[in-house]
């Protein structure tokens, strides 16, 4: 490189990297701070309904505000059961969906991995297509099939095998058939990505050296596509904990997510500091597993030279 | 070489064996048997069918028809997991996510053989590719030619009948291939195992194997030690495929006692041939580039033979230390390709544009038919 073709170079460089850091910080560091500031805030009736509101720019004002925020919101939290009770709700639902959606995704992209190479675009768009359909729209339609008289009750009473019909609808299990359902896709795809990249000689020398085929499965094509596992498992699990309309929808009256949770606080009680104290709180909840994902990624990228 | 001293015993043996991709036939209705314990090149340009077939052999793929048989048992639907058989992939297929020892053991853990002595074997084969001291490392941690040694440290760690090397050396430079030919053919004669090897390249496959077989559009054109196809092949396409050779189309003019004389455009050339041939066949004489002499021009009006002597003009010369290579355009227009070799210092050299004469024995000839 010439001496003056690096600063130019260099500027273009510092633009690419500072527009994805402009945007996180204008749409998600900026409205983070708003939210963290209204969980160190007071309740109140009035409009916003918190206080203190940091509306002039007096710096003693701005003092005296300062000093009025607490931490009260972040106790209620933890002194109130139910919202105990919809993180561990939140998480244990996501848990089950993140497996099951596993169980389900990797038949699936194994087969449309390992099918002709001419039809995996086809069988992959035909996988995806359901979801060009509003998710709403999807969610409304398990309704339907769950629902005490629905389609799926309809079905097993016809064919004789129960009497009274199931009820789905309107529980943890409809929730968690409505997770599993909507973010099959996500776990889907880098589950295909990390099977397809893998080299065919690979099965074919371990096939070679006597391994079966569960035997290939299992110690040669899963280890390897653990990377497209784990991908999978976060873009499932991280929204599926914080998801709302699906348990708003399919759930009962006892299902307590911490979306709802977070929704009823924000609009039926208009208790904006303690919604968003929960808010805060998922975050930092979601942010461990993330963390951990780095270290995975950052111990498998080390050994490299 | 041991192999050849052990009474040969068929070991594998294809019976018709005929393998289709689509349109094209990949095997076309071949028969081959490989004797126990030999080294044997498949040769052949890329397309001609000789990786399909090596891969019907492993079991990853079943023929169309025909039987496959190894050690006298018929494998043909045998799948690869339980043949009696290793392969060593081109391109390694090391295992990325295990390390050293764990790819030379896989095989092993596979069989079920106890911890201790899988810890044992992989030692051996790392001892006995030079790899000592890097089972722990992961194969992308090593080099082209450490990751070669690998691949085959695991393909023969099970002790295989049978081992067959897809273009084993394709990926090594050329000092790391001349060394590891060598130390491939030591290890063939110390473990006794059947090497089957596969490659484009004909100067390995002559290097490296007892027999070779010189492969077209699916079929075998020829099969046999490796001189005897340099010297007597059976078709202008094989001695066109191994090595340099000159070759000079024609009828059959005259056919004496063991001496055929073949009228082409550069004039009659006496070939020394056992087989008689009719009065006008078209055939084709083929002479290597080192069994011609080229003389100065003035000089061979006194020779006392003057036979196969061709009269042209040094067009290219190329000097390669132990030989000197040289392009001569002929009269009738065709070019011959002579080599000389420098065996003496000071040997005569010609420049371009040099009258010449190249002249050759009729026992230095072939006679091909076309």
């Amino acid at each position: 490189m010439s001496k003056a073709a690096p600063a130019r170079g260099k500027f273009g460089r510092r633009l690419v990297l500072a527009l994805p850091y402009a945007w996180l910080v204008l749409f998600f560091l900026a409205p983070f701070a708003l939210v963290l500031k209204v969980s160190l805030s007071q309740s109140a009736l009035g409009q916003p309904p918190y206080e203190p509101v940091f509306d002039s720019l007096d710096p003693a004002d701005i003092w005296a505000k300062l000093s009025a925020l607490s931490l009260s919101a972040y106790a209620g939290l933890i002194d109130d059961s139910l919202y105990l009770q919809s993180y561990l709700d939140s998480l244990a639902i996501a848990a089950a969906a993140t497996f099951l959606t596993l169980l389900i995704a990797y038949p699936l992209a194994l087969a449309i991995a390992r099918s002709p190479a001419r039809w995996r675009p086809l069988l992959l768009m035909a996988a995806i297509a359901p979801f060009w359909t509003s998710s709403l729209i999807r969610v409304y339609a398990w309704i339907m099939i769950l629902k005490d008289e629905g389609l799926i009750n309809h079905a097993l009473i016809a064919l004789g095998l129960i009497k009274e019909p199931l009820h789905i609808f309107a529980t943890n299990w409809a929730v968690l058939i409505g997770i599993v359902y909507s973010y099959l896709p996500f776990m889907m795809l880098p589950l295909y990505a990390a099977i397809e990249n893998q080299d065919k000689a690979l099965i074919e020398a371990a096939a070679d050296l006597g391994a079966s085929a569960s035997g290939v499965f299992w110690r040669i094509t899963f280890p390897l596509s653990l990377p497209g596992v784990i991908a999978g498992a976060l873009m499932v699990f991280i929204p599926a904990v914080g998801e709302f309309v699906i348990p708003d929808l399919l759930g009962g009256s006892d299902t307590l997510m911490i979306g709802t949770t977070l929704w009823n606080d924000f609009f039926a009680n208009r208790d904006w500091p303690a919604a968003a104290a929960a808010a805060v709180a998922l975050l930092a909840l979601l942010v461990v597993p993330l963390v951990f994902y780095e270290r995975l990624q950052m111990r498998a990228g080390g050994d490299r030279p | 070489m041991s192999s050849m001293m052990e009474p040969a015993t068929p070991f594998v043996r294809l019976d018709g064996v005929t393998k289709r991709h689509g349109q094209l036939t990949a095997v076309d209705d071949l028969s081959l048997t490989l004797m126990r314990g030999e080294f044997f090149a498949l040769l052949g340009p890329s397309g001609c069918g000789k990786t399909s077939l090596l891969r019907l052999i492993a079991g990853f793929e079943t023929p169309d028809s025909g039987r496959i048989f190894i050690d006298g048992a018929d494998m043909t639907e045998t799948p690869a997991h339980k043949r009696p058989v290793n392969m060593m992939f081109q391109s390694y297929a090391l295992f990325p996510h295990m390390n050293v020892a764990r790819n030379i053991g896989f095989g092993l853990v596979q069989e079920g053989m106890p911890k201790l002595e899988i810890k044992r074997r992989v030692a051996e084969m790392l001892r006995l590719v030079q790899l000592e001291g890097l089972g722990e490392r992961r194969p992308d941690q090593l080099s082209g030619g450490q990751k070669q040694r690998v691949a085959l440290a695991r393909a023969l760690a099970k002790r295989p009948k049978l081992l067959l090397l897809d273009e084993p050396l394709a990926a090594l430079d050329r000092r790391l291939r001349e060394e590891t030919q060598f130390e491939l053919m030591h290890l063939q004669k110390s473990f006794g195992v059947t090497f089957l090897i596969v490659t484009h390249d004909q100067r390995e496959a002559m290097v490296m194997a007892s027999r070779i077989a010189v492969m077209r559009a699916g079929r075998i054109e020829q099969i046999g030690a490796p001189a005897k196809i340099y010297e007597k092949p059976n078709s202008s396409y094989v001695a066109r495929f191994i090595g340099e050779i000159n070759i000079f189309e024609g009828t059959v003019a005259a056919a004496r006692r063991d001496l055929v004389s073949v009228s082409t455009a550069a004039g009659v050339i006496e070939v020394a041939s056992d087989v008689a041939y009719a009065l006008g066949h078209a055939v084709a004489v083929a002479v290597r580039p080192e069994r011609i002499l080229i003389t100065p021009l003035d000089l061979t009006e006194a020779s006392p033979s003057p036979i196969n002597i061709l009269a042209g003009e040094i067009e290219e010369k190329a000097y390669l230390g132990e030989a000197t290579l040289y392009r001569l355009r002929l009269a009738c227009g065709l070019v011959l390709r002579a080599a000389a070799q420098n065996a003496e210092p000071g040997a005569r050299a010609f420049e371009p544009g040099d009258k010449v004469a190249a002249g050759f024995a009729p026992e230095a000839a072939i006679v091909l038919s076309s």
